[in-house]
């Protein structure tokens, strides 16, 4: 039972710490309300249009790609950590692992699905007309 | 830092061998992407290759298997490669190359079919979830379990909406990704606890904790295995986890329902054992042999998977009845069956269950992929998924009505067909093991999917339709009656059948 009341107290403690120091700062600070305050605070900068635009789509590529660098650079630190120990087999075992990822690179790349699609008139891209034998 | 890495050891070529048909698939992957760039994306060649590769891994492990010299535990004991893993891999491996014929005779010229037009993403992606399957089917480590659960269950998100330019295709993916997501961060929080408890990731380990305890489990610890069972409910369908898997089914294409179906469950269904029996006590091991099973924790742990199992059986065939979808249906027959196979999880000892699951799942695949086959083929035909689509068939195809007689017979379980003889196996299994009332809830529910079954074929041969005879290419009709030979015949061999999987349901895992 014990541990299950540390947990409890955590919880709990959490839950008051908020609700006390909003409650008592609310009897004591001044409330003056303006138009001013009221407005999102933006670095100083004065706001321009609204905030829910819809993010372009080609932007998901750049993210999708950030990603699976980002995790590669973080596969890649253990690695580097043992890499003194066993030079020749971790220089494979990474040969490997860049290699694999590299196919998949130059398959999207052959494919053009990398490229920064420029939208088309009444057209959506598609897959299929991008096969190099009917762009030739 | 470098401290806790400094005993570091390197696999050995003897690691790396285990793991010989999981590479061959990632050779295949590659070797298919790099084909793809060279020959364009439509050529045959990516299938056949993908179709051998996946036999060839399936014989590797059979070979494995035969051989056995292999150790016992590999990688640092990340991997267990025993009779359990290879059996499992082989199945799973060589059912992904069925799928490749399947896909080939029915995706590949379907009109507006994606996947056609797509064939190294399609098998790339499929083979890759093979690949978590087969991991999914060969470890006891929970940090392994959750990597290949993720390997398994990304590449099958992105298979479920293949078609992404249809919105049930679109909408399949999105509920299988958030549920999916929500499952693996409950199974994630329960592994934390369970290190939390017991400061270990190996289930012989925690197994081992549990004993010195005395059998008993902190409340902490009950929580991480509760959390850690709803994650492997989600992958097998069971009951609080299960309302996913009609929608993905119905959205998805027919052969990516199939490779769910009979894959996924296969590898979820050996996790959870394998779980189950070292988490429990009953996994045979070297070094605490005949040492008294945990009790508390064991009984805890059947009990729950016994009811679970009822459970998961009889909502998947009440609400199989109600559905009009052939494609949803067999969703819910889907559940129902692994409801039944999760009966035989719930036994917890002894070769019979384990040997009973592997049978049961034997015949599922050849079943399965029979009706799934007969569905794609009619869809293929008609345009139409749903059980009207069916009526008039035993007129209008008599061969291929037939054969769907067979499928469903076999997957109710009637007895001359190999689906009888599974659920046999497995009632008695249960039988032995003194889970009588399990029985009853399983005889029950045989009852029940007799009355959705029999609406199928009662579409096929009883109701009249003016619809012209469904002309069905001929390598769709050998595909579907070789798959019914096994169907019909597996039940003549069961003698040597039964030998065979208790050889293979030895479950290694307790350190």
């Amino acid at each position: 039972m014990t541990d299950v009341l540390g947990i409890v107290m955590f919880v709990v403690g959490g839950v008051l710490f908020v609700l006390v120091s909003l409650t008592v700062g609310r009897l004591f600070r001044p409330r003056r309300p303006g138009q001013l305050k009221g407005e999102i605070y933006e670095c100083g900068e004065p706001t321009v249009g609204k905030g829910q635009v819809q993010f372009d789509l080609r932007f998901y590529v750049v993210a999708m790609l950030f990603v699976i660098f980002d995790v590669e650079i973080a596969l890649l630190y253990p690695w580097a950590q043992v890499f003194r120990q066993f030079p020749k087999a971790a220089f494979w075992d990474l040969a490997f692992f860049v290699g694999l990822l590299l196919v998949g690179y130059a398959f999207a790349w052959r494919y053009g699905y990398l490229d920064w699609t420029r939208p088309r008139a009444g057209g959506q891209a598609d897959d299929d007309a991008q096969t190099p034998e009917q762009e030739r | 830092m470098t401290s806790a890495i400094a005993n570091v050891t390197l696999p050995g070529p003897s690691d790396l061998a285990v793991l010989s048909p999981e590479l061959m698939l990632v050779g295949a992957v590659t070797a298919i992407l790099l084909g793809a760039a060279v020959r364009g994306k439509r050529t045959v060649l990516i299938p056949l290759l993908a179709i051998v590769a996946c036999f060839a891994a399936a014989g590797l492990a059979a070979a494995m298997s035969a051989g056995l010299a292999v150790q016992s535990t590999a990688f640092s004991k990340l991997i267990v490669p025993d009779r359990l893993a290879c059996f499992v891999r082989m199945l799973i491996y060589s059912f992904t190359g069925l799928l490749g014929v399947m896909w080939m005779i029915t995706a590949r010229y379907r009109p507006g079919e994606k996947s056609a037009a797509n064939a190294p993403e399609f098998f790339t992606l499929l083979l890759s979830a093979a690949v978590g399957m087969g991991l999914m089917a060969s470890t006891g480590n929970l940090l392994m379990v959750l990597i290949a659960l993720e390997l398994a269950s990304l590449p099958s998100y992105a298979l479920a909406g293949f078609q992404k330019d249809k919105r049930p295709g679109a909408e399949a993916a999105l509920k299988y990704v958030v549920f999916g997501a929500a499952a693996a961060a409950v199974m994630v929080y329960g592994i934390s606890l369970l290190y939390g408890v017991y400061s270990t990731l190996d289930a012989g380990a925690i197994a081992s904790g549990i004993r010195d305890a005395g059998g008993t489990i902190p409340l902490a610890g009950v929580i991480g295995l509760i959390a850690l069972g709803l994650g492997l409910a989600f992958k097998i369908s069971a009951f609080p986890m299960h309302f996913w898997c009609p929608d993905v089914f119905e959205g998805a294409n027919v052969e990516v329902t199939t490779f769910l179906s009979v894959a996924s469950k296969a590898a979820a269904l050996t996790l959870l054992l394998r779980l189950a029996l070292t988490i429990a006590g009953f996994a045979e091991n070297a070094a605490a042999t005949a040492t008294a099973p945990t009790p508390a924790a064991a009984v805890a742990v059947g009990a729950v998977i016994a009811a679970v199992a009822a459970l998961t059986a009889t909502v998947g065939n009440l609400a199989a009845m109600a559905q009009n979808n052939l494609k949803r249906l067999l969703a819910y027959c889907y559940i129902a069956h692994a409801g039944y196979m999760l009966m035989g999880v719930a036994i917890l000892s002894g070769r019979t269950g384990v040997a009973a699951i592997l049978l049961y799942l034997l015949v599922y695949l050849f079943m399965n992929l029979g009706a799934f086959s007969v569905v794609a083929l009619v869809f293929n035909a008609t345009g139409r998924e749903d059980l009207a689509g069916l009526s008039g068939l035993g007129r209008r195809n008599p061969l291929l009505a037939a054969c769907m007689t067979l499928f469903l017979v076999s997957l109710i379980g009637i007895p001359p067909m190999a689906g009888f003889f599974a659920k046999y196996q497995l009632f008695y299994a249960l039988f032995v093991h003194k889970l009588q009332w399990l029985v009853a809830v399983g005889l029950v529910n045989t009852l029940f999917s007799l009355f959705y079954y029999m609406r199928i074929v009662k579409a096929m041969y009883l109701e009249r339709s003016d619809a012209p005879p469904l002309r069905v290419p001929a390598v769709g009709l050998v595909w579907v009656v070789i798959l019914a030979v096994p169907v019909t015949v597996l039940a003549v061999v069961w003698q040597p059948l039964t030998y065979l999987a208790e050889k293979f349901s030895r479950v290694l895992g307790a350190p």
